[in-house]
C-alpha cells in the first residue's frame, strides 16, 4: 500500500497564460506554449479514478480557460468519474457581464464544483480588476460548492484587503490569518453548510518561481514566527500527497513551483509509465519521504549539522521557498541526496507505523460507513501493490 | 526551469533512493520483536532470511555507513563477508531500534492541550500542520484554498498529517467515563467495545456530513450530529464557543 497517498491531483493544463505575473511560481506567460491535449487529460483523469485515492482534480496552469472546449470536456469527465473538480483562473474571460455569466454557467454545467479566482498586485497589470468582480458576481448566482478569491499580498503591494473588499463590495471571510501567520478558517462550521462556501484565500508573496527574478527580497514579508512554527511542525503535506502533472506530461511531486525536470521532485514521464506506477515509485522514494515526513526546515537543520558551509539563506518565507532552494541549488541538492541515506532507517520505521495505522483506519472506516446507503468495500484503498 | 530541460527520470524510488529494502528490514525488526527465534535464523543464514522476507539482493542499499552497493555485490566482492553479514544486518536493525517511533517526524501540535482536555490527537496533528501551510503558490494553484467541504472525508493519511478544517471537538473532563456508566444511554445497543464507541463518537462530532442542525445558544453555537449505525442512531451534540473551540456535550444511542 502507498503511505504517501494522494487526495487531489493538480493538472497544469498549459503553461500559457494571458499574464506574466512577477510573482508567478510557475513562470507562466503568453509566450510559453506547453499544453496537454484533451485525450491526455482524459487519460490522466481515468487513471486517477481507477487506480488512486484521488478525489479532487484541480485544473490550473497557466490559464486553463485557454484550453477552450477541451477544458469543459475534461470537467465533464471528472464528474463522470465521480470526482470533484476545482479550477484556478485569472478571469481574463469575464470581459462583460454577459460573458461572465455565460462562462461561469458553462463551467458549472460541465460539473465544476469549486471556482478559484486570482487577483492581486501582480495580476492587475494584465487583468482588469472588473473582470474579477464580474466573474465573482456571476459565479455567486450559481450553485458552486465554493468560490475562493486567491489574493496574494506583501509589504510593498498596493492592492490589499481593503481594496479587495471595495472591489467585491463585500468583506469575505479570510482563510489565512496574516496577523498571526497561522492558517485558519474564519467563521464557524455554519459557513460550511451554506452553498457556495465563499472566502478569500489570502497569502504572502514568496521568493519563488519568477519572483526570484522579478522581485526583491524587501518585497517578501519577513515572518520570524512562521519560520519557527514551520520548523516545529515538520513534514510537507503536499509532497507526493498533492501531485501535479506538467504541461509536458510529467508527474510532479507537488505544484509548489515549476519542478518539471528537477532531479528530486520530478517523479517521471506519464507518457512512459502509468500514474499508479509513478505514485508507487514516489511513495517508495527516500528523498520524497524525507521531504514529506521531515519537511524542508528539518532537512536544512539536518544538512547544516553535517555540512555547515552550505549556502542556505538567512531567511525563507515558506516551506516552498526553502524547498525550492534545497532542490535547485546544485550544492545543497547534492548534499541532500548524499546525506539522506542516514535518514532511511527512521523513515522506514515511521512508514511501517503509518501503514499499521492506515490498516486500523481502514477497518474503522468500514465500520463507520457500514450503515451508509452506499457501503464502501472492505478495503477501498487503491494502489495496493 | 523550462520544459525543454526535462530528461527521463529514472531515479525516483529506485536504487539508492529506494525504501523497499528498508521496509523489509522494518518488518523483519517487528517479526524479531514478536518472535526472538527469528533472530537466530537471521544469524544462521542472513541472506536466506532476508530473501525470504522480500529483500531485493540486487537493489543498491543506502543507509548510514552503507555505500549504496547491493547486498549481492557486497557478498560477491567481499571475501569473508558472510562471517560479518549478520553483524551488518543487525546494525541496520539496531539503527531502526534507536528510532523514536513517530516522535520526531510527526508534527507536534502548536496548541498544547490542557491535561483535562482529551483532544483528538490525529486532528490536532493535522491542524498543527495546517499552520505552516499558507503558501502563496499553493494558493495560486488551488491547494491553499481547500474549502471546508473538501475536508469532510475522514482523512486516511491523518497520521502523516494532511490539511483539515475546523477545530477538532474535545471531550470535557469526565464525560467519556460517564457515557458508559449510564445505562440510559444505551451504548450496549452498538455491540462495540468502549474504545470503538469512543472513536465513533469522535468521528461523528468531527464529520460535517453528519451535521443535522445548528442552534445559537447563550454559550455559543450548538451543533447536532446524527449517524445511523446498523439498526441504531447515534446522536452527538457539540458546543462551539465564541472562541471557536468545540466541546462534545453529549452522546446517546437509540434504536432507528
Amino acid at each position: 500500500m502507498r503511505i504517501l497517498e494522494s487526495q487531489s491531483l493538480t493538472i497544469l493544463t498549459t503553461d500559457t497564460c494571458t499574464a506574466s505575473c512577477a510573482h508567478c511560481c510557475m513562470n507562466s506567460s503568453p509566450t510559453r506554449r506547453g499544453r496537454l491535449s484533451a485525450p491526455q487529460i482524459r487519460d490522466y483523469i481515468d487513471q486517477a479514478a481507477s487506480s488512486t485515492t484521488i478525489k479532487t482534480v484541480i485544473f490550473a496552469g497557466g490559464e486553463p480557460l485557454l484550453l477552450g472546449e477541451d477544458l469543459f470536456l475534461s470537467l465533464e469527465r471528472v464528474r463522470e468519474k465521480g470526482m470533484r473538480s476545482r479550477l484556478v483562473t485569472n478571469a481574463y474571460w469575464a470581459t462583460s457581464e454577459s460573458r461572465a455569466r455565460d462562462v461561469t454557467r458553462k463551467l458549472r454545467d460541465a460539473g465544476l464544483d469549486e471556482l478559484n479566482i486570482s487577483i492581486d498586485d501582480f495580476h492587475l497589470p494584465y487583468i482588469n480588476s472588473l473582470n474579477v468582480k464580474r466573474a465573482f458576481d456571476a459565479a455567486m448566482l450559481l450553485d458552486f460548492e465554493s468560490i475562493i478569491i486567491a489574493h496574494c499580498t506583501g509589504p510593498n503591494t498596493k492592492f490589499n484587503d481593503r481594496e479587495l473588499d471595495e472591489l467585491l463590495g463585500v468583506t469575505l471571510p479570510r482563510i489565512y490569518d496574516e496577523e498571526t501567520g497561522r492558517k485558519r478558517r474564519s467563521g464557524t462550521e455554519r459557513e460550511s453548510v451554506k452553498r457556495p462556501y465563499v472566502a478569500v484565500s489570502n497569502s504572502n508573496v514568496q521568493y519563488i518561481g519568477r519572483g526570484t527574478v522579478k522581485l526583491n527580497m524587501d518585497d517578501i514579508p519577513a515572518r520570524e514566527e512562521w519560520r519557527s512554527e514551520a520548523r516545529e511542525v515538520g513534514g510537507c503535506p503536499w509532497a507526493v500527497r498533492s501531485p501535479a502533472i506538467s504541461p509536458a506530461g510529467h508527474l510532479l511531486s507537488c505544484c509548489g513551483f515549476e519542478v518539471a525536470g528537477n532531479e528530486v521532485l520530478d517523479i517521471g514521464d506519464l507518457n512512459q509509465h502509468s500514474l499508479a506506477q509513478l505514485l508507487n515509485d514516489a511513495d517508495n522514494d527516500l528523498a520524497l519521504n524525507v521531504i514529506a515526513i521531515d519537511g524542508p526546515y528539518r532537512i536544512m537543520d539536518f544538512l547544516q549539522a553535517r555540512e555547515p558551509g552550505l549556502p542556505f539563506r538567512k531567511q525563507y518565507g515558506s516551506f516552498c521557498e526553502l524547498c525550492q532552494h534545497i532542490v535547485t541549488d546544485a550544492t545543497i541538492r547534492e548534499a541532500f541526496l548524499k546525506n539522506i541515506s542516514a535518514r532511511a532507517p527512521e523513515i522506514a520505521v515511521i512508514r511501517q507505523a503509518a501503514a499499521e495505522q492506515i490498516e486500523k483506519d481502514l477497518e474503522f472506516e468500514w465500520l463507520y460507513h457500514k450503515s451508509d446507503p452506499v457501503q464502501p468495500a472492505r478495503d477501498s484503498r487503491s494502489g495496493i501493490e | 526551469m523550462s520544459e525543454e530541460q526535462i530528461k527521463p527520470n529514472t531515479t525516483v524510488g529506485k536504487g539508492g533512493r529506494s525504501l523497499r529494502n528498508w521496509s523489509v528490514l522494518a518488518q523483519l525488526r517487528k517479526d524479531i520483536a514478536a518472535d526472538p527465534a527469528s533472530m537466530d535464523r537471521l544469524r544462521e543464514d542472513p541472506v536466506k532470511t532476508l530473501v525470504e522476507a522480500g529483500f531485493d539482493m540486487d537493489e543498491p542499499f543506502a543507509g548510514p555507513g552503507l555505500q549504496g552497493l547491493s547486498l549481492r555485490e557486497l557478498v560477491d566482492k567481499t571475501p569473508g563477508i558472510d562471517k560479518v553479514l549478520p553483524a551488518i544486518v543487525s546494525s541496520a536493525l539496531d539503527a531502526m531500534e534507536a528510532t523514536p517511533l513517530l516522535e520526531r517526524a510527526l508534527p507536534r501540535p502548536t496548541h498544547v492541550p490542557s491535561p483535562e482536555d482529551d483532544v483528538l490527537p490525529a486532528l490536532v496533528l493535522a491542524n498543527a500542520n495546517a499552520v505552516a501551510n499558507a503558501n502563496a503558490n499553493a494558493n495560486a494553484n488551488g491547494d491553499g484554498a481547500e474549502p471546508v467541504q473538501s475536508s469532510t472525508m475522514w482523512d486516511r493519511n491523518r497520521h502523516l498529517s494532511l490539511l483539515q478544517s475546523g477545530s477538532p471537538a474535545t471531550w470535557p473532563g469526565g464525560l467519556k467515563d460517564t457515557l458508559f456508566a449510564t445505562a440510559a444511554l444505551n451504548f450496549r445497543l452498538l455491540k462495540m467495545s468502549e474504545a470503538k464507541i469512543t472513536e465513533l463518537i469522535e468521528r461523528i462530532a468531527n464529520d460535517p456530513t453528519r451535521k443535522l442542525y445548528e442552534k445559537q445558544v447563550n454559550d455559543g453555537l450548538r451543533e447536532g450530529f446524527e449517524h445511523r449505525h446498523g439498526d441504531n442512531i447515534v446522536e452527538v451534540r457539540v458546543l462551539v464557543s465564541q472562541e471557536g473551540t468545540r466541546v462534545i456535550e453529549s452522546a446517546s444511542v437509540r434504536p432507528a
